[in-house]
């Protein structure tokens, strides 16, 4: 028995120490600060960068624990010398060269501090000669010899061709004025190689050429499974970047491809999804020491020793540029010492060199969330971040997308979180329970710190007034749209609320029997469509739901949907039911979700007659040139656009609200970020919606805008700046010259947005009774009256609880 | 002499005692640890929330009791738990015992167990696919009402919204009672099939027929297996808001609309200090009907 009860207690505390080491800490070995980031393969160790930099004891002397050490940005503007630059080139001399098509050649005699334009080598006036010429690309080898690549204007027979210029370091020149293949197509692309060997694409053929730079001859040099979009040397190692494949070896002296899984697989998952190559990279590869090199990207730059079973992350994308959304990466070369010189569009070029002295992660901390990942965001947090070195952000993203989180369980663990007092110092409330974060005191009123942002920080106050509840204003937004209707002037004139465009809508179907009026393919879509312009109205001041006003917007959305639907062909019924489907299907982050209300895309609807009015959000001011546009074309000449009113008027749909957490541990960043955030130098880089810093904006309606200076596109006020075009199934095709508004139009767009002062912020829970009981109103399911009863049931249960 | 005996006795079967007790408390230790750590300290933690505001914590008094039970949300929920409770748990404790009865008789039941035991196997998601086939709008059950119809000439199409009307209750009652017959069915069988066969054959040889069988000797012998029947519903009846919650989502029809939806809203919109204090009272409530079960249980025994 005494054996028994022995046994009995050892078995117990057997038993505790198991369960309480389950409870234990063990195993988490995060470094600090590095938890919860999204980067891929992120974890600068402290071992790797002290390889790196060789200094690191020196660094951690007086920080016990804490490893030390990384590489930092060194950033020079060349924006006002470039537009496209086709990249940057290290001579042999030790200066630099960039490129440009339209400021000609860059040189820096100082590591890249400072520029001075020069003529290309062989083209003496480039401005001349780019008027009878395209340029595709021009290169420099390392020697200073120049190729340029380019195609001349052609004549009505003349077959399209592109020649070479070519010339050596001693000012001698090759012309080639036709790169000739034996496979049809024409050269796209070139590239140098060991030896001032030049290596030629043709477009088409996946055929790599090599070109006799004494005659200018081309030899082909080998077939490839896929067209590369950038070819670097290493070595006897050809590199070539593909779509398809990512980054490929193909041994020149053996004559065969290399395997390298490690990469490929470091490629899928991280860059091929959302590849893109179009005079930038979104991923790009340099070759570094003997069989080694390096990837960047939006994760950062990545060492890779070819073969290896490693990918090294040595620069940490979230620190750096890499992660900024808004830019791309135009070229990157080594430098000695381990260092990189990255040139990034917008005349970006920075210089990335290994600090010892600066923490491995940086001491200070602002955390940002959102519920679905933003690139506005991460815009500002990559300028944050190159204007404070020393500080990070973590940017937690509640619905990553890759993972099966419901909102409402992102929403509890944001919950825990805020309620824990470890929430995160940036609040993005678009989709987060907003007013119930004001009423219990999550958010900080922001009211003084915005009455402090003047002069280029200001923000438009009627936006930020709209926002100020019981004189407290507790967040606001990055950019807006605002709901908007295109049509005849004569149709626009009869419209001013939702009744009169109920019936403009019904004279609109007698006048066009069979024809498609506007696009309105689904009774959901049709209820969502209008909601902006009415929902503010939905809810009375005393806070209960208003029947009556929802019971009259359902009706004339009847009405217009009836009007838009009755009598269409059984060709325009089929396109509505794909579309539907698509619409049902689609992700609401995908493009077809978010765009079926943009106003900008239904121009070809109407150039091709599928429809006479259209109305949704005018988001950006690329929309508004399109639309504007219009009336440019014959027989269109009085279209207009109009803001759009429902029950509610001036109404505005705000995107990004943005609130700092009352309970921050770190106020004094989290306000830096929020001025960052909302500065005219971020935000005049949003092209999505338009923004709410007041300097930022006007530049946006102008076109000094800097995202079209940095897309290389110079036109004044009401010239041509661009076209599109597109085709039907039948054959059907439409082209239409966008225009830069006038000056006169872009003040009355902004003239708008000075009057706006109503929010439609989106109640999730009403919006989806609304959509699911109005569709089946629209559909014959339900009587009015039965509708009506059903929304106000599950809504009045929503606003008790 | 002999006071200095009675006091070594008494010395005796007090270490006895301890002796004895020790490994039970010692056994105990690590499951109330984890009871107290993971359930109690946490309950009183929110109990202390109940008289707080969520966020600032600022002292409230009884006002978050006050405002739960003025809030039409909680109450409408708390009618809807208790009506479903109400009729799910003697319907599912009858069908149970009906389906049991006949079972009993069988030489091998075990196939016809398993049967009955199948739907606990089934995923919920799967669960909720079936309902959302059948009883929607465009669903089997009113395609086939509706080919009926027309068969019949009696009526026409059919289109209701099953999920979407008072009929929805009545969608999570079947429900529920097509997932947990089967357990039900399973524990009366034990409680039946362990009545000694000698009770039955001495009645039988008294003259007792089928009905006084099942009347005087069968149900009073029933009577443990009756209560851990209830408590066992009782508890599953509220794991039926995964069904309710993935069909209907966070607002389903207002007759399905439990106490669960309303903890998991109110977590979602940081209502903390009004589900501490409405946490409070159901957890008051629970407790007061499982020590009265479990009364009625001691008498019983």
């Amino acid at each position: 028995m005494r054996g028994k009860n022995i046994l009995a207690v050892c078995l117990i505390f057997c038993m505790m120490a198991g369960v309480l080491s389950g409870c234990g800490n063990g195993g988490a070995d995060v470094s600090g600060g590095q938890q919860g980031t999204d980067a891929a393969g992120s974890g600068i160790s402290g071992g790797q960068t002290n390889e790196e930099g060789g200094q690191a004891g020196e660094g951690e002397s007086g920080n016990e624990n804490k490893a030390m050490g990384r590489y930092v940005e060194n950033t020079v503007d060349i924006s006002e010398y470039t537009t496209l630059s086709c990249g940057v080139t290290e001579l042999n001399d030790g200066s630099f060269c960039i490129l440009d098509q339209t400021a000609g050649m860059l040189v820096s005699e100082d590591g890249g501090v400072t520029w001075k334009a020069e003529a290309v080598p062989g083209i003496p006036d480039l401005e001349t000669f780019t008027k009878d010429n395209y340029i595709f690309t021009m290169k420099a080898d390392t020697d200073g010899t120049i190729a340029v690549l380019s195609s001349p204007s052609l004549g009505e027979d003349e077959a399209f061709h592109t020649g070479l210029l070519l010339t050596g370091p001693d000012g001698n020149t090759l012309t080639v004025t036709e790169l000739t293949a034996s496979e049809e197509g024409y050269v796209r692309n070139i590239w140098f190689g060991p030896e001032g060997r030049l290596f030629a694409e043709i477009i088409g053929s996946s055929v790599l050429y090599e070109v006799d730079t004494s005659s200018g001859d081309m030899h082909k040099y080998m077939s490839l499974p896929n067209a590369p979009d950038l070819i670097q040397f290493q070595g006897d190692y050809m590199i070539l970047l593909t779509a398809q494949d990512g980054i490929t070896f193909y041994d020149m002296k053996e004559e065969k491809w290399v395997d390298d899984d490690v990469l490929a697989e470091f490629m899928r998952q991280n860059y091929l999804d959302d590849y893109y190559c179009y005079e930038t990279f979104t991923v790009y590869m340099v070759p570094g020491e003997e069989n080694v090199i390096y990837v960047a990207g939006k994760g950062g730059v990545y060492r890779h020793v070819i073969g290896g079973s490693a990918m090294e992350q040595i620069i940490d994308g979230t620190l750096t540029t890499f992660s900024n959304p808004s830019v791309s990466i135009v070229n990157m070369i080594t430098l000695k010492n381990n260092e990189f010189m990255v040139l990034f569009n917008g005349g970006k070029l920075v210089r990335y060199g290994y600090d010892p002295d600066v923490p491995t992660v940086p001491d200070e901390l602002v955390t940002v969330y959102s519920l679905r990942e933003e690139d506005k965001v991460r815009q500002a947090i990559a300028q944050y971040q190159a204007q404070n070195p020393q500080a990070f952000v973590r940017y937690e993203v509640g619905l990553s997308g890759s993972d099966a989180v419901a909102r409402e369980d992102a929403i509890k663990k944001l919950n825990t979180e805020l309620m824990a007092g470890s929430g995160p110092d940036i609040l993005i409330l678009d989709g987060l329970p907003m007013n119930s974060y004001i009423e219990k005191g999550v958010l900080l009123d922001l009211s003084d710190h915005i009455s402090q942002m003047t002069g280029e920080q200001e923000l438009m106050p009627n936006i930020v007034e709209s926002f100020r509840q019981d004189g407290k204003i507790y967040s606001v937004p990055v950019t807006f749209t605002i709901p908007a209707a295109l049509g005849r002037e004569e149709d626009l004139s009869q419209i001013h609320d939702l009744t009169s465009l109920a019936d403009t809508m019904e004279r609109l179907r007698e006048d066009n029997p069979g024809q498609e009026i506007m696009e309105m393919f689904s009774e959901e879509v049709a209820v969502k469509w209008l909601l902006p312009v009415s929902a503010p109205a939905f809810v009375d001041e005393a806070g209960n739901l208003d029947s009556q006003v929802i019971a009259e917007y359902l009706e004339k959305v009847n009405r217009i949907y009836t009007a838009a639907a009755d009598g269409i062909s059984e060709t325009i019924r089929q396109r509505h039911e794909n579309m539907r489907e698509m619409y049902r299907a689609a992700n609401p982050d995908d493009y077809f979700a978010e765009a079926y209300n943009s106003l900008g895309n239904t121009t070809g609807e109407i150039m091709m007659g599928e429809a006479v009015f259209a109305a949704g959000n005018l988001k950006n001011t690329y929309g508004f040139q399109e639309v504007l546009s219009i009336n440019k074309v014959e027989g269109y000449e009085d279209m207009r656009v109009i803001p759009l009113d429902g029950h509610s008027s001036h109404v505005f749909v705000p995107d990004v609200m943005t609130g700092i957490n009352a309970s921050s541990a770190h106020p004094e960043e989290a306000a830096a970020f929020f001025d960052v955030l909302m500065s005219k130098e971020v935000q005049q880089l949003y092209y999505d919606g338009f923004v709410v810093n007041k300097t930022a904006l006007t530049s946006q309606l102008s076109p000094d805008w800097v995202v079209l200076k940095n897309g290389g596109m110079d036109v004044d006020y009401g010239e041509v700046s661009s076209s599109i075009g597109g085709s039907w199934e039948d054959g059907r095709e439409y082209t239409l010259n966008i225009y830069m508004p006038t000056k006169e139009e872009y003040q009355e767009l902004y003239d708008i947005f000075c009057k706006l002062d109503t929010p439609y912020i989106a109640e999730p829970v009403m919006e989806e009774a609304l959509t699911e009981f109005g569709a089946q109103y629209l559909s014959g399911y339900l009587s009015l009256e039965e509708a009506v009863e059903k929304i106000q049931n599950k809504v009045d249960l929503y606003m008790a609880e | 002499m002999a006071e200095q005996k009675g006091n070594v006795h008494k010395k005796g079967s007090v270490k006895t005692a301890v002796r004895r007790h020790v490994p039970f408390a010692l056994f105990l230790l690590p499951s109330f640890g984890g009871v107290l750590l993971f359930v109690l300290l946490p309950f009183l933690d929110v109990m202390k929330r109940s008289f707080h505001t969520a966020v600032t914590t600022e002292f409230t008094g009884l006002k978050n009791y006050h405002v739960i039970f003025h809030n039409q949300a909680f109450l409408l929920a708390v009618q809807n738990t208790i009506r479903f409770t109400l009729v799910c748990i003697p319907l599912l404790v009858l069908a149970g015992l009906l389906v049991a009865f006949p079972l009993s008789t069988l030489k091998d039941a075990g196939l016809i167990k398993s049967v009955y035991l199948f739907p606990l196997a089934m995923p919920t998601a799967t669960i909720v696919l079936v309902w959302k086939m059948v009883f929607y709008r465009q669903g089997f059950l009113n395609l086939l009402l509706t080919k009926l119809g027309e068969v019949t000439g009696k009526w026409g199409p059919v289109r209701i919204d099953y999920l979407g009307t008072g009929a929805s209750f009545w969608v999570l009652v079947a429900s529920y009672l097509w997932k947990n017959t089967g357990y039900t069915v399973v524990l009366w069988l034990a409680g039946i099939l362990a009545i000694p066969n000698e009770l039955l054959e001495a009645a039988r040889v008294d003259g007792a027929g089928r009905w006084k069988c099942i009347r005087y000797i069968i149900l009073p012998n029933l009577k443990g297996s009756f209560y851990t029947i209830v408590i066992l519903s009782f508890l599953n009846s509220f794991k039926i808001y995964r069904e309710a919650y993935l069909v209907a989502g966070s607002y389903p029809q207002e007759d399905i609309y439990l106490l669960q939806h309303l903890f998991n809203n109110w977590f979602v919109n940081m209502e903390f200090d009004k589900m501490a204090a409405a946490a409070v009272c159901v957890g008051i409530v629970l407790f007061g009907a499982i020590m009265l079960l479990q009364r009625l249980w001691d008498k019983a025994e």
